[in-house]
């Protein structure tokens, strides 16, 4: 790889690509919470270009910089806590609910800026924050805070009561129920932090970027950060995630984009080889976890099925 | 239970409420509406998302789900459009592009039940290789295949009804009565519901599944095909974004997430409902970017009310729930 391509060994190159795949990790890292406790957060695109369109937005207004930050980031929480409470008591399928959110929050996108890119809006001190200047050598503002909320996901996942009930709804909704533990309320957190890793990512994105075109920016990053979420080793069916494995999973997909053009190969193949990498990584996990079981007694993942129809406890 | 309540409480109850419900708003907002040449016109766009919508009833009913269908569409179109340009005959070339979206359905098919990985991812990987292979294949250029060579497809009229419609019609009957009354059709329904008593009761559980992936490639070849048709150009993200919409329209018809049910009508309607509400919110006067904000508005109402409907019990009778005895199948 190092023949083939000076840049792949240069402390540049990798710059260059982590710093592109912080807005993935981020919103990657709300996705595995998601995907541990059962759900799926397809929303996660359009929240990201409407706080990115909100933050240039309100700077032009005038606003202070620091309470556009906070308007922001409380908007992620209301989104969250919208597709929490569709699925939970309104009992909208995670999938549905947040797919709703996903096309009704570009519409409102659409329908407020009428189309017409956001621009304009960037100073010095936003573009640090944003890492398109950096604040030592190799080093930009996204990068520590992602590496801090990645911390903070773990943490929160291994070591706080929240996050074992996180994995113990995941693992079993009906006994966690059982077992006194506010299912509907974890799950609704859940989303809520999705929500507001999302609206980060997106200041940080507006930072970056420079310019939001309300139709395509984060447009599609959705089934990026479930894709890295599983890479990562996420199960779609809840119970399992890594938030280390995830941010791995985000870095091992912007790589793949950014092999190709290294190696001057026609872009157009970098779809497939994405794809085929994704599926390189799929079947590496899956051996991985035949080879874990092989001692004891080997867990196959069960086939879903179908819910008691008899006692039908408000499982979330 | 009466009749209305048991139709209401059908897992398409919902989506046939809302669609009428949508139906007599426009009608009321707007004169034109209601004529020949405006619904033609709604029911020829719809159905693209309709081909598409009951493919993805089959793969959703056994417990799968196919993301790569929007880039399918693009390779039925584009292996359509490039097997024109070099002379051979349009139903050859039709043929060929669905014989592509059923190969990547197979492999699809074969990826998921062969190496035991989840349907999400390999669907994804494969949303991308195609995209991909299309890309790479048209050279990102548009395919002017020859003029009139797919005309037939959406152009011609019966009366005043384009053949496109009818041919709708036929894939919705046709699907439905696989779908409900051929022994794949109950098979994938078997398999959905309960796998393992499916393999108990002697069913192929992994052919099924594969098939049903089968079915879905083909039948997002054949809206490849005729999006080709309609647009008269093939360009290789034509189709992009359209598995989420599909999986919307399903969904809204009926179909469940967690497999084991699901109706083709429902998600030719559901689709159909999308087509009726764009078409709508333009002759009402609002502007296109209206149309996302409403249609995730739609597709939470409709399965919310589904739960909803569910739910209802009509006043004075059946007070209490009592399981099994309800009229809906346990």
């Amino acid at each position: 790889m190092g023949v083939a391509s000076p840049g792949f060994t240069s402390l540049n190159g990798w710059y260059f690509m982590v710093n592109e795949s912080v807005f993935i990790i981020l919103i990657a890292v709300g996705m595995t919470v998601v995907l541990i406790v059962g759900g799926i957060d397809l929303s996660v695109g359009s929240g990201m270009a409407v706080a990115a369109a909100l933050s240039g937005q309100l700077l032009l207004d005038g606003v202070p910089m620091a309470l556009v930050f906070v308007i922001v980031l409380l908007v992620g929480v209301a989104v969250g806590l919208v597709n929490g409470l569709l699925i939970t008591y309104v009992g909208i399928p995670d999938f549905i609910a947040t797919l709703a959110m996903l096309t009704a929050l570009r519409g409102v996108l659409l329908i407020w800026t009428q189309g017409n890119p956001v621009l304009g809006y960037v100073t010095h001190a936003y573009g640090v924050i944003g890492g398109s200047t950096k604040i030592a050598p190799y080093l930009t503002v996204p990068m520590l805070l992602t590496l801090a909320v990645a911390i903070a996901g773990s943490v929160l996942l291994r070591y706080t009561v929240l996050g074992r009930h996180i994995h113990a709804v995941g693992g079993d909704g009906d006994a966690a129920v059982l077992m006194g533990v506010r299912a509907k309320r974890v799950k609704i957190a859940c989303y809520v932090i999705s929500g507001v890793l999302a609206a980060l990512s997106g200041i940080l994105l507006a930072g970056y970027l420079s310019q939001v075109s309300p139709g395509t920016t984060a447009s599609g990053y959705e089934l990026m950060a479930v894709a890295a979420a599983v890479l990562g080793g996420a199960s779609l069916s809840g119970g399992r995630g890594s938030v280390f494995g995830a941010c791995l999973g985000a870095i091992a997909l912007t790589v793949i984009t950014n092999l190709l053009s290294w190696w001057n190969v026609n872009p157009n193949w970098s779809d497939v080889l994405v794809g085929v990498l994704i599926l390189l990584a799929a079947l590496l996990q899956r051996a991985g976890v035949i080879v874990a079981t092989r001692g004891g007694q080997t867990k196959r993942p069960r086939l879903a099925d179908p819910q008691p129809v008899t006692r039908a406890p408000q499982s979330v | 239970m009466t009749r209305l309540e048991r139709a209401l409480r059908a897992h398409e109850g919902p989506v046939v409420v809302a669609w009428v419900v949508l139906i007599i708003v426009f009608t009321v907002g707007s004169s034109h509406f209601l004529t020949i040449s405006n619904i033609d016109q709604v029911l020829v766009q719809s159905l693209f998302v309709v081909f598409v919508a009951i493919g993805m009833t089959f793969v959703l009913t056994v417990g799968g789900i196919d993301l790569s269908v929007g880039s399918v569409i693009g390779l039925g179109g584009a292996i359509t459009g490039l097997l024109l340009i070099h002379g051979v005959p349009a139903w050859l070339a039709v043929l060929g592009g669905l014989a592509a979206g059923g190969f990547t359905g197979l492999a699809n098919g074969l990826l998921i039940t062969r190496l035991g990985l989840a349907d999400f991812i390999v669907t994804l990987a494969t949303l991308s290789v195609v995209q991909g292979i299309v890309e790479v294949m048209t050279a990102n250029a548009p395919i002017n295949y020859p003029p009139h060579a797919l005309s037939t497809l959406t152009s011609g009229h019966i009366g005043s009804v384009s053949t496109a419609v009818v041919y709708a019609v036929l894939i919705v009957i046709v699907m439905t009565g696989v779908y409900r009354f051929t022994p794949f059709g109950r098979a994938v329904v078997a398999v959905g519901m309960n796998p393992r008593a499916a393999r108990l009761a002697g069913i192929g559980v992994e052919t099924t599944r594969v098939r049903a992936y089968v079915v879905s490639g083909v039948l997002a070849g054949l809206a490849g095909v005729f999006l080709a048709s309609y647009l008269s150009t093939v360009q290789a993200l034509q189709g992009s974004g359209y598995e989420l919409t599909a999986i919307a329209a399903a969904v809204i018809g009926g179909t469940s997430l967690r497999g084991g049910r699901g109706s083709v009508w429902g998600a030719a309607l559901g689709a159909l409902l999308l087509s009726t509400l764009q078409n709508g919110l333009v002759l009402l006067g609002l502007n296109g970017y209206w149309f996302d904000l409403v249609t995730g508005g739609v597709i939470a109402l409709a399965v919310g009310l589904g739960g909803g409907l569910q739910g209802i019990r009509w006043i004075g009778r059946e007070k209490v729930a009592r399981p099994y005895q309800d009229g809906s199948p346990a």
